[in-house]
This record gives structure tokens, sequence and C-alpha cells, in this order.
């Protein structure tokens, strides 16, 4: 889109309340919510009449969603409902016995426990 | 141990459970199990307890510290200290949140005194400079063009998915450490901002920040746009 393309939506009367620099600078408050109501409304209405932004938004969402599917298969939660997600590398089987080892030196120093 | 001080309180008090998750009847039976094991002073529980959580905490813990040793290192304390503290874990939090963020707490400990050690990294990236800019009149100096690939396209391919996890590590440790507690752990607000000892307000502006410099990073590095 062409700048002028951009600045053709604010022609006819629709006036950017907002800024595209409020609208990056407000976009984690709106997805989380946690704009009032007016402050939502000029937000959307902003949304509506600036391509950009909208392409801005959905990038910043994507990235979100981006970030967690390309972490979650090497941080599969234990559950076995992820079973398919689990990473191939063996379960760290010297780690294990060196934390049971170092437990039973740490519980022979203080038998209280 | 005095990295672990003061660690009790917050994790006792917090994550209290969504009990209910995937898993069902079984995973909570042997959380039981595990449990009463802890508390009798069974050694097998102990071991089951390692066995069951070790994977995602010893996952969180790579991800923060991006080193194997260390990471290594801060499990295997985080797990004694667990076995040390055990009663103070009381039974209206879930095993996995406690061990969690005791977990998380020793790496980040540790990575503040690697840094204050180190000094500044290698290789890390500029946030500000991959923040959007814009004119004085708000508008932005660069329209922002949609993506030509999807999320599901991205995430289907290794190599992929591996210069994601890179661009991730290239965040400066402020910024990296706050999405990674907000967008892969999906601690909350508060949480983070305790464990990383920030305000939410704080926390809420690194994150942003972190997320759109890593947009750009992303859009440039992946080139996502037509005319990239
Ligand atoms: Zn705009």
């Amino acid at each position: 889109m062409s700048e002028e393309d951009h600045c053709r939506a604010g022609r006819h009367g629709h006036r950017h309340d907002i800024s595209c620099r409020e609208v990056s600078e407000f976009l984690l408050a709106y997805l989380d919510r946690e704009l009032d109501e007016p402050a939502r409304t000029e937000f959307e209405r902003h949304l509506q009449l600036c391509p950009p932004c909208v392409h801005y938004l959905d990038g910043y969402r994507d990235t979100i969603a981006l970030v967690r599917a390309c972490t979650r298969a090497d941080a599969a939660p234990a559950e076995p409902s992820c079973e398919s997600q689990r990473p191939k590398k063996a379960p760290p089987e010297g780690l294990i016995q060196a934390i049971l080892s170092a437990k039973c030196r740490a519980a022979k120093r203080d038998p209280s426990e | 141990m005095a990295g672990f001080r003061g660690i009790w309180a917050l994790v006792s008090t917090q994550g209290a459970s969504s009990a209910s998750g995937a898993g069902g009847q079984s995973l909570a039976s042997e959380e039981r199990e595990i449990i009463e094991g802890m508390r009798a002073g069974d050694d097998r529980a102990f071991e089951r307890l390692v066995r069951v959580h070790i994977g995602p905490l010893h996952a969180v813990a790579l991800r923060l510290l991006k080193n194997d040793a260390d990471a290594d290192d801060i499990v295997q304390e985080g797990f004694l200290s667990a076995f040390r503290n055990f009663d103070s874990f009381r039974g209206d939090a879930r095993l996995k949140t406690w061990l969690h963020r005791i977990v998380v707490n020793a790496a980040l400990q540790r990575l503040r005194r690697s840094k204050s050690r180190a000094g500044q990294q290698a290789d890390v990236v500029d946030v500000t400079e991959l923040l959007p800019r814009f004119a004085d009149n708000g508008y932005p100096e660069h329209f922002h063009q949609p993506w030509v690939q999807t999320i599901e396209e991205l995430a289907t391919r290794a190599e992929t998915r591996e210069q994601v996890r890179q661009m991730i590590d290239k965040l400066p440790d402020n910024y990296r450490t706050v999405l990674i507690l907000r967008d892969i752990e999906e601690l909350d607000t508060s949480e983070t901002a305790e464990l990383l000892e920030l305000s939410p307000g704080t926390v809420k502006v690194r994150l942003h920040r972190a997320r759109q410099a890593l947009r750009n990073l992303l859009e440039r590095e992946l080139e996502l746009t037509a005319n990239a």
C-alpha cells in the first residue's frame, strides 16, 4: 500500500483520532482487553481505516503464535496426552542418576530428613 | 543455597491448581502417591518425582540459560532444594507448578550472576532498532505488509522452528526472560513480575517491546512479506 492510499483513509471526515504510533503503543493493552470502552472504540475505528496497522497487528499476533508453535516441541509437558510432542532426545538418564546420588549424599549429611 | 531463600513463600501461595488438566484421574493419583511418598521419606517417591518432571524443567532451564551444563546444574540444584524443603509444598498447588517456580527462580538468579560477571554478550540484537518508527505526525515510516506465509506453514519446517528459537535467543536477557515466561511458559503478568523482581508495568512494557522486536526480526529474517 502506498502512503497515498494510506492517507486517503483519513480524508472523508474520518480523522484518525489515534495515530498509527498510538496503535502500536497500545496494542498489548488492546489484545489484553485493558483499554477502556472509548479507547477501544477509537482503536477499532483506526483499524477499520488503516490496513497497515491491521497487518502490523496480525504480524504481532502471529509472532506470539509462532513462538509457541516453535518452542512447544521441546518443552512438552509431562502429560501422556502430549507424548507425540515429546522431544526425540532420550530422557537425561545421566542427569537423573546424578540427582539421585546427590540427594542420597544430602540425606546422609542431614539425617533429620 | 542462599539463592533459594524467599522463593518458598512465593511458590506456596501461587499456582493454586488447575488440577483437572490433561491426564485426569491417573495423573492426579500418581501425583498424590508421589506427595505421600515424599512426606514419608520414601526414596522411590523422590525418584518418581524426578523422572516425571525432569523433562519440562530441563527444557525451561535450558531455554533461560542457553547452556546445557548450566541447565543440568540448575535442575539438580532445584530437585535437591525441593527435597530439602518439601515441607513447604502445600497440597493446593500442583507439584509441576511448584517445581517450575523453583527451577525458573534458580535459573534467573544464575542468569543475573553470570551477566554481572561476563558483561553484555555478543550476538544480541538492539531492541530499540527493531521497534517500529514513526514520523512526527504519528504515521509509520514503514507501511506494514501482510505476511505471505501462515504460522502453520512456518511451524511445520524444522529449520524455521530452529531459526525462530535462535532469534528468541538473540533478544537481550531483560526482554528474553519476560518473553519466555509470558509467551512460552505462559505465566501471568504478576507471576512473571514476582519472579523477575519487576513491577507488573515493567513486565508489560518489556513484553510488548520484545514481541515488537521479534516481530520485525522474524519478518526480516524469514522474508515474510511479498517485497522483502
Ligand atoms: Zn494506522
